[in-house]
């Protein structure tokens, strides 16, 4: 199986670790001289965790990727993030370390490698936060399904419990799993937690916040609106590889996305390969396209979210999935970016089809009245207008102007 | 080379007291790289450069390395031993080689010390480098498309330009008999002059034709090149603008006590016609043809309650 030829790979990893985001009210540790490195920003041991994940990576695809960085061989992009930028780049330098001819300084053995990303604001690759007012009007309609209703019932009391003691308005599987995480980043720095969280923390809240990574592409028209910018880059360079493999062409051999636990699952959760879980740091995705014969070209998955990759199968297909095959499946939930744009918009009638029967109602009734009250208006004017004519036209006498 | 100017940048502080200095923008070009192409007549035409065409060289590095180091010598009262996010800003045009000219630059500049050494056997620590999308930069590159703009960079090649190059029908014969080119304008003339000068740095014996008219009578008419990309002040609105506003700004913010968060040294690695463009968008009309690593300094003191700006270039370390 190893000496199957590998043609290329597309990775998508998460940040190291990293101090908490931002501390709830009541947080003992609020004061921000417990986290040195400053809020939502990368560890030391973050950026050895990513800095090890590159050498492991120069370990398995070693082979593959010449020594040397070139840009024609590999490309990275990251999310517009403190901790993401510097997960790549301490990743990289895992990966590259300068060979002599690369050597730049004897004292450091490290040279730099270009991260590319653009605002978090514009990102809908792999940040995936770029707005899409059609995608937020079909997870709106998604938090108020039955099925969500029934499972917030469920999570009703825990979710009491903690707004109570946190001092945070905790009302969704989201800020739910912002506690959790922030309570988790405690444990692992070895502070210890207050006394309220010995009855939710981990066993309740960990559930909720796994559920929470699921939300974002619980259905498939969620999922296609939130990563199908990102399968249509994974698809388009898949075609690039077969093209370049068949005339003989260079072509870029990796690709690496730096991003969130979200992108993770996200990612995972489009495919149906997610399970419940919080993606750890340094968790990673693995695209790996090899081929037994030039012609029988696959795609292997992997998802690395401790010391040894774990192979995933698709649904449809076999753990060696041939590339046509894998096209076609990924192709539903793939979108270009204009097209990515075209659907996003919203509209009255897209929203017609996805809001429910009441929400239409109130809509309409909304409309309706609206209508009613600017006729009024209108007439009111009019009249008034009618009234006084004379006085509509008159000017006030102005001295710099001749008249 | 760069030693003496700092300490002149040194003394030049001590007139304002060292801690007036509430922040600096520092704007810098790349360091050396290879070649954007070769010429037709080029004796180094299948000279292999290191890492390929328009990559940043092994020098370039050092060159951006030393940079940052006597950055932070020359502001050591100032710029802080700690890197934090809360400090400094970095943004770099979308191009390969500002990135890693500010990548380079940052290592310099905040090699990690205490407990932010994060492996013993590399004395360097990951800093973030922001940057956006080629096609959306109105900033750096300034590569965001305004189609009014490039009328007007149309018009002026057409008209302010065209005495310049009737004036220089001869050297531009010369140069396109000896290069096999056909240069027969001031653009064509800098991408040449970009080519020679590379290759001069890099110990290249250049044939013996360009002694007449490289680097001096090229050199002129190349910066002429790059401040045509200003020539207008509507032209200096859209390019380098946008840079000059954000600048403006932070100043302002940071005078008013609103900056968030309150940084003080934001830097910004880009092209040599940034620099061009900045410069001229300040009213500095000097002709210009910043060298690889060239840098400029915007100062905001504070001096007795008194806000002022200082502007400091480095563009030329006449080494040509």
């Amino acid at each position: 199986m190893i000496n199957f030829f590998l043609n290329y790979i597309f990775k998508v990893f998460r940040h190291g670790d990293r101090v908490i985001i931002n501390p709830y009210p009541n947080d003992p540790y609020r004061n921000n001289s417990y986290w040195p490195a400053g809020w939502g920003q990368l560890t030391n041991l973050g950026k050895l965790q990513e800095y090890n994940l590159g050498k492991w990576l120069r370990k398995r695809y070693d082979n593959f990727l010449p020594s040397n960085y070139s840009e024609k061989d590999i490309f990275i992009r990251s999310t517009d993030v403190d901790r993401t930028l510097m997960s790549a780049e301490a990743n990289l330098a895992g990966l590259y370390p300068p060979q002599p001819a690369q050597t730049w300084d004897s004292k450091i053995p490290w040279q730099p490698i270009p991260v590319h990303t653009i605002p978090v604001k514009e990102d809908y690759l792999v940040a995936m936060q770029k707005s899409c007012p059609k995608y937020d009007a079909l997870l709106d309609n998604l938090l108020k399904s039955k099925e969500f209703v029934e499972l917030n019932y469920k999570f009703r009391n825990v979710m009491n419990y903690v707004s109570r003691h946190s001092g945070a308005i905790i009302d969704s599987f989201e800020k739910l799993e912002y506690i959790y995480n922030t309570l988790f980043i405690e444990s692992i720095n070895n502070f210890t937690l207050p006394n309220w969280t010995k009855t939710v923390f981990p066993d309740q809240l960990r559930p909720a916040a796994s559920l929470s990574f699921a939300i974002a592409c619980y259905t498939r028209d969620l999922a296609r609106l939130k990563t199908g910018p990102f399968f249509n880059e994974l698809i388009q360079n898949i075609n690039n590889v077969t093209d370049g493999l068949q005339k003989k062409e260079h072509y870029r051999k990796m690709w690496l996305y730096s991003g969130h636990d979200t992108t993770i699952a996200n990612v995972l959760q489009s495919l149906n390969l997610f399970e419940y879980h919080n993606p750890p740091y340094s968790s990673t995705i693995l695209f790996e396209l090899r081929s037994k014969s030039p012609e029988g070209l696959f795609v292997n998955i992997y998802y690395k979210n401790s010391t040894q990759p774990q192979a995933m199968t698709l649904n449809g297909c076999n753990f060696d999935c041939p590339i046509d095959k894998f096209i076609n499946l990924l192709s539903p939930i793939a979108l270009t970016h204009e097209e990515w744009k075209k659907e996003c918009k919203w509209s009255f009638i897209s929203m017609i089809e996805t809001a429910d029967k009441d929400q239409v109602l109130v809509l309409s009734g909304v409309i309706l009245i609206s209508l009613v009250i600017f006729v009024i208006l209108m007439k009111i004017i009019y009249t008034k207008y009618n009234e006084k004519p004379e006085a509509v036209y008159l000017r006030l006498p102005d001295d710099d102007e001749q008249v | 080379m760069y030693k003496n100017l700092f300490i002149f940048l040194v003394t030049i502080n001590l007139t304002y007291s060292d801690h007036t200095l509430k922040s600096l923008h520092i704007l810098f070009r790349h360091g050396e790289r290879s070649p954007t192409s070769s010429y037709t007549n080029d004796p180094y035409k299948n000279y292999s450069w290191p890492g390929g065409f328009d990559q940043l060289n092994n020098k370039g590095k050092s060159e951006m390395y030393e940079l940052g180091k006597n950055i932070k010598m020359a502001y050591n009262w100032f710029i802080p031993d700690y890197y934090s996010a809360n400090d400094v800003y970095v943004l770099s045009s979308y191009a390969d080689r500002c990135h890693m000219s500010a990548q380079l630059l940052l290592a310099g500049l905040f090699p990690p010390v205490g407990d932010q050494i994060w492996n013993e056997d590399l004395l360097w620590q990951p800093i973030p480098v922001r940057s956006t999308a080629r096609s959306e930069d109105n900033k750096i590159a300034i590569k965001k498309k305004c189609l009014k703009y490039d009328a007007a960079l149309k018009e002026v090649r057409a008209t302010d330009l065209k005495p310049i190059n009737e004036n220089n029908k001869e050297l531009f014969n010369y140069l396109s008999k000896h290069s096999g080119d056909d240069i027969q304008n001031i653009l064509a003339l800098e991408f040449l002059y970009n080519t020679l000068e590379i290759e001069y740095l890099n110990n290249l014996t250049l044939p013996a034709w360009t002694k007449e008219v490289f680097p001096y009578k090229m050199k002129d008419l190349a910066a002429l090149s790059l401040a045509t990309f200003t020539k207008t002040d509507f032209m200096k609105r859209v390019h380098g603008g946008a840079l000059l506003k954000e600048i403006i700004n932070n100043i302002k913010d940071k005078r008013d006590g609103v900056l968030k968060p309150n940084r003080k040294l934001f830097l910004y690695s880009g092209h040599d016609v940034t620099i061009v463009s900045l410069m001229r968008v300040l009213g500095f009309e000097e002709l210009l043809k910043p060298e690889f690593g060239a840098s400029m300094f915007i100062e905001h003191h504070n001096v007795g309650g008194i806000d002022q700006i200082k502007v400091i270039n480095r563009l030329n370390k006449n080494k040509i």
